[in-house]
């Protein structure tokens, strides 16, 4: 499998089909964690931090425990399980070496056990990787890289709104427009402007 | 044979993720938080959404 799969795999993920603005996945953080972008940058690398994790662990289940069972029909129930085991098992790894990383994700990784992105993108590689053509390895790549690039777009778009409503506390917006209206106006002009390069690839 | 792959498989995976769910859990509970973190996780403790950035604390 050429590299270019890869590449294409990290910038389809990321701006293409962006998981926030394409898919509209993921906006409870979207909406309620982008106030500050202190904020906003811990929430998306916690957020990439357990999709990278979870899409490889829940990839390689689907394809060695469940296809060869044929009991792929339980794999919505078995993938919410899975990140919610791992979102455990990182926060313990985390307070109890890496105390300084603990600090700046801890407080977000409870967040993302409810967060529908990490789950979208686990069953997404599903449906749109998993085949009985491609080996093992190249499938687990292929999500593997989808999940990095979707976690790229996540942050990307995540710190520009983030960077947008700061810049909006300070502005002169219309009372009736302030907060949540004009954030959700800000949001609607992202997603056309990513409409955009829809086609690039 | 292919009744216990087909029915009980499913189950048995099923219950091993709610254990292992449970244990990790458990172990989470049991792994102490730094100190230095206590502050941020007072912080962050809500009666609605434990959003640590949501000006809404209830």
């Amino acid at each position: 499998m050429s590299w270019t799969v890869f590449v294409v795999a990290i910038v389809n993920a990321m701006l293409i089909n962006n998981v926030i603005l394409m898919q509209f996945l993921g906006i409870c953080p979207f909406l309620g964690v982008s106030k500050k972008s202190s904020s906003a940058i811990g929430m998306s690398a916690a957020v990439g931090f357990v999709m990278i994790i979870a899409s490889l662990v829940t990839y390689t289940i689907y394809s060695l425990i469940l296809v060869p069972y044929g009991i792929e029909y339980i794999q919505t129930i078995a993938f919410i399980l899975v990140i919610a085991s791992l979102v455990q098992l990182v926060e313990m790894i985390l307070k109890k070496f890496s105390k300084s990383l603990y600090k700046a994700l801890g407080i977000y990784l409870p967040l993302i056990t409810t967060n529908c992105a990490i789950l979208g993108v686990a069953e997404g590689n599903i449906s749109n990787i998993y085949s009985s053509d491609i080996s093992f390895i190249s499938g687990f790549g292929v999500a593997g890289f989808t999940a990095l690039g979707t976690a790229l777009g996540f942050g990307l778009v995540i710190f520009a709104f983030s960077s947008i409503r700061e810049k909006l506390e300070s502005s002169n917006v219309p009372e009736s427009w302030r907060g949540v209206p004009i954030s959700l106006v800000v949001a609607g002009i992202m997603s056309i402007a990513f409409l955009g390069l829809a086609g690039v690839i | 044979m292919n009744f216990i792959i087909e029915h009980f498989v499913p189950i048995m995976l099923i219950v091993v993720l709610v254990l292992l769910y449970v244990l990790t859990y458990k172990l989470n509970k049991m792994t102490p938080v730094p100190e230095e973190c206590k502050e941020d996780i007072d912080l962050a403790a809500c009666n609605t959404c434990k959003n640590f950035a949501c000006s809404l604390k209830g």
